[in-house]
């Protein structure tokens, strides 16, 4: 991080804490400006020297083994006026960060992490197509393995195993998708493309001095909200894949599906692949199971790889045949920016909506929630998704195998093609992983953010809670509400 | 010495009806103009204001300012024993722990004494100024209720708009949304059903149904009911009981989400 830029995020904070009376914790500060949580730290530390004869207030967090015994390992939160006093109840060597810049210590513990709660609920509620800090577990302490990083990866502070993976998947796909098919060279030059696009758009995020917009800019997040933007998608697919069922599923899918087995090398993925590859050699229904054993959340996922690359595929595939739809789809991939490809897909999905659940009503939910899927894929472009962009055309075999897998009965129906959508199944699976990660994360740092304050008591786990679980239960004390003590004064 | 005799003793039981749901334990207040309460609910999102100006009771007296802690819930339960008829008399001395409720049929032929421990409650009076409200709205308390309980079943919030169009009930739900508007109408046969809106200023806040359910607990206090808002304030819905006096819920309105969430 540049001088120049320490310097604008001090002053940001100096607005923030002095004007705005904002509660600015480390945590805060990374996800905003999409830092390392030690250089938030670092950054608060900078501003605490900077301010400190402003009066400012400055909670600490110091953690170590207590003197007394049974002696346990403690985390505390402390303002500093108290510091030197908790310091003293610690035991040989402890760790005093600080947690928190404020301009006064609130009355109510739980407006220390309002903000970040706050945040992280924005960063949540953001459209499914945005990536941001919390959906690639970017700065969480617990790696999750099911969370990969894309192309972005390298540009900002990343899990180093998803880069591997991602990186040595790229190639790999490129060198399949030439001994495949003829398409295969422009298939390599749309992911290389898409792939440089990307990488700018990271760079552009990080730089930029409001959070708000790197937030926005990444992630996919598992919310009703998201699951219902998705539907739309899903009808597109099935449409398009009906359209298309005669398109070369091998080479779309076989470079995906490497580029997930590679990525199993790595230590994140590891366990998914190890289970998945039985799987994939084998009969669908296997894959089924599986699937049927997680979550609607994965279901949907499966498809979702597809979908940022069915719109090109799908309107051309009907014009041409399965090669040219390959070449093309990469090429409109090359030139459309995500965003627009999104849209496209979605009136395409509206359109071919239509006719899907003419044809299965039933099914008709199951493809929506593939369609949700498909949208939140969308949002992540990682070079997995890009390479199953030309597969797109191919979506309709995976929703039939939707199907298989619910009544396990048309599974014969395409058997070297269920295969492919096996494999597709299992690239939806990463994906949808990956949305549930980012759910996963948040729910990390929820726990985390309400171990480090045992002291708020219920409105600690209130905010935890979060929305999602206050909309039924009474009692759950939502953080939005206000209270009636700050509007009347005690008499 | 207490001594307080409400001829219309259903009042009081409909009154307790109305607040024991929010608040458990509360201090009712005693002094020469009148009976009152002033409780939060336990989140302190919620304050109910009770007054039972001294004029309403038959026979009032109050030799000198009196709080009682009591269990409302212990409160209502003896206050059930009374019948709808029945003349209530509430009674307390001075420094007592106790405090009597005489139940007299009207006949003067059933007797009933119900005597309930006191308990000290720690209780934070709140300073309620009085403000002008940007829009006040005043329809017809079961109206009100009906509008709480079946946003309720959508959604847990409604937001509650006043434009100069009528009054907007909506929440949003899992499930969909829902929108109720009620437009002005004071051409009716009785006034207690006109709905009548004053707005100075358009108003839109959103508040937890959950609280406003509890509040239409007052609906038999009233045929009518009036909430008052404003940006800035709690609501306050207002139950008139009888000639004698109000209950007024006061809630805090959630906050609104002011980040834009531009991609």
């Amino acid at each position: 991080m540049t001088h120049t830029e320490t310097l604008n995020i001090l002053d940001e904070i100096e607005s923030l804490v002095s004007d705005q009376l904002q509660v600015v914790s480390y945590k805060w500060l990374s996800r905003n400006f999409s830092l390392s949580s030690k250089t938030a730290k670092r950054l608060l530390k900078d501003f605490v020297d900077k301010h400190e004869k402003k009066g400012l207030e400055v909670v600490y967090t110091v953690s170590g083994w207590l003197k007394k015994r049974p002696s346990d390992y403690h985390t505390k939160l402390v303002s500093s006026s108290k510091l030197q006093e908790v310091e003293k109840e610690f035991n040989g060597t402890y760790f005093t960060h600080i947690y928190s810049v404020q301009a006064s210590i609130p009355m109510d513990p739980a407006a220390i992490w309002n903000a970040e709660f706050v945040q992280a609920e924005e960063l949540f509620k953001q459209p499914s197509a945005t990536d941001n800090c919390l959906r690639d577990n970017r700065f969480c302490g617990i790696s999750n393995c099911f969370v990969k990083r894309d192309i972005e990866g390298a540009t900002a502070n990343v899990t180093v195993q998803s880069k591997s993976g991602l990186n040595s998947s790229i190639p790999k796909v490129g060198h399949q998708a030439k001994s495949e098919s003829t398409t295969a060279p422009a298939q390599n030059q749309s992911v290389k493309s898409s792939s440089d696009k990307e990488k700018p758009l990271p760079v552009s995020t990080s730089n930029k001095k409001n959070g708000q917009g790197d937030k926005s800019v990444a992630g996919a997040g598992g919310s009703l909200k998201n699951m219902w933007g998705r539907v739309p998608v899903k009808a597109e697919d099935g449409s398009a894949a009906v359209e298309v069922k005669n398109h070369d599923h091998s080479e779309a899918q076989k470079p995906s599906h490497d580029a997930e087995s590679k990525g199993g090398s790595d230590d994140e993925t590891r366990d998914v692949n190890v289970k998945r590859a039985p799987k994939n050699d084998s009969r669908k229904r296997k894959v089924i199971f599986d699937f049927s054993d997680e979550e609607c959340e994965d279901v949907i996922s499966l498809a979702s790889p597809s979908s940022p690359k069915i719109n090109p595929d799908s309107e051309q595939t009907k014009d041409s045949g399965p090669e040219k739809l390959d070449v093309r789809v990469s090429r409109e991939i090359k030139a459309d920016e995500p965003e627009v490809s999104e849209e496209d897909s979605q009136k395409n999905a509206s359109a071919d909506t239509s006719g899907a659940r003419k044809n299965e009503k039933s099914k008709a939910s199951s493809m929506e929630k593939i369609q949700a899927s498909g949208s939140e894929a969308e949002v992540n472009p990682s070079k997995g998704r890009i390479t199953d962009a030309p597969c797109s055309p191919k979506r309709k075999k995976v929703l039939k195998s939707r199907i298989d897998d619910r009544g396990r009965e048309v599974t014969e129906v395409v058997w070297e093609e269920t295969e492919k959508t096996a494999k597709k199944k299992e690239d939806s699976d990463d994906t949808s992983k990956k949305l549930n990660d980012g759910k996963s994360a948040n729910a990390v740092n929820r726990a985390v953010a309400q171990k480090k304050s045992p002291a708020m008591g219920n409105a600690a786990a209130t905010n935890a809670g979060g929305k999602a679980g206050s909309k039924k239960g009474g009692n759950v004390k939502d953080p939005k509400q206000g209270n009636i003590m700050s509007f009347f004064k005690r008499v | 010495m207490l001594e307080l005799r409400l001829v219309q003793g259903s009042l009081l039981k409909k009154v307790l009806e109305s607040i024991k749901d929010l608040v458990n334990d509360a201090n009712f207040d005693c002094s020469s103009t009148g009976f009152s309460l002033q409780a939060m609910d336990s989140s302190h999102v919620a304050l109910v204001s009770l007054l039972l100006r001294s004029e309403g009771f038959e026979h009032y007296r109050c030799d000198r300012n009196l709080s009682m802690g009591m269990n409302l819930g212990n409160m209502s339960k003896m206050l059930r024993c009374a019948g709808n008829d029945d003349i209530i008399t509430i009674k307390a001395d001075d420094g007592g722990d106790t405090v009597t409720f005489m139940f007299e049929s009207p006949t003067q032929d059933k007797i009933a004494d119900f005597e309930m421990k006191l308990m000290d409650i720690d209780s934070e009076h709140l300073g309620i100024p009085d403000a002008e409200y940007h829009s006040i709205v005043r329809m017809p308390s079961n109206e009100f209720s009906r509008i709480c309980k079946d946003l309720s079943s959508i959604g847990d919030t409604v937001v509650i708009s006043v434009t100069k169009e009528g009054v907007k009930f909506s929440t949003a739900g899992d499930i969909g949304t829902a929108n109720i508007v009620l437009r002005q109408n004071t051409t009716v046969d009785k006034p207690e059903d006109a709905i009548v809106i004053e707005m100075n200023e358009p108003v839109s806040l959103s508040f937890a149904l959950r609280y406003m359910n509890s509040f239409t607990k007052a609906t038999p206090l009233s045929d009518t009911v009036t909430i008052s808002l404003s940006s800035e304030l709690p609501v306050v819905v207002e139950y008139k009981v009888a000639e004698m006096g109000y209950i007024r819920y006061y809630l805090a309105p959630k906050i609104e989400e002011e980040e834009d969430t531009k991609t």
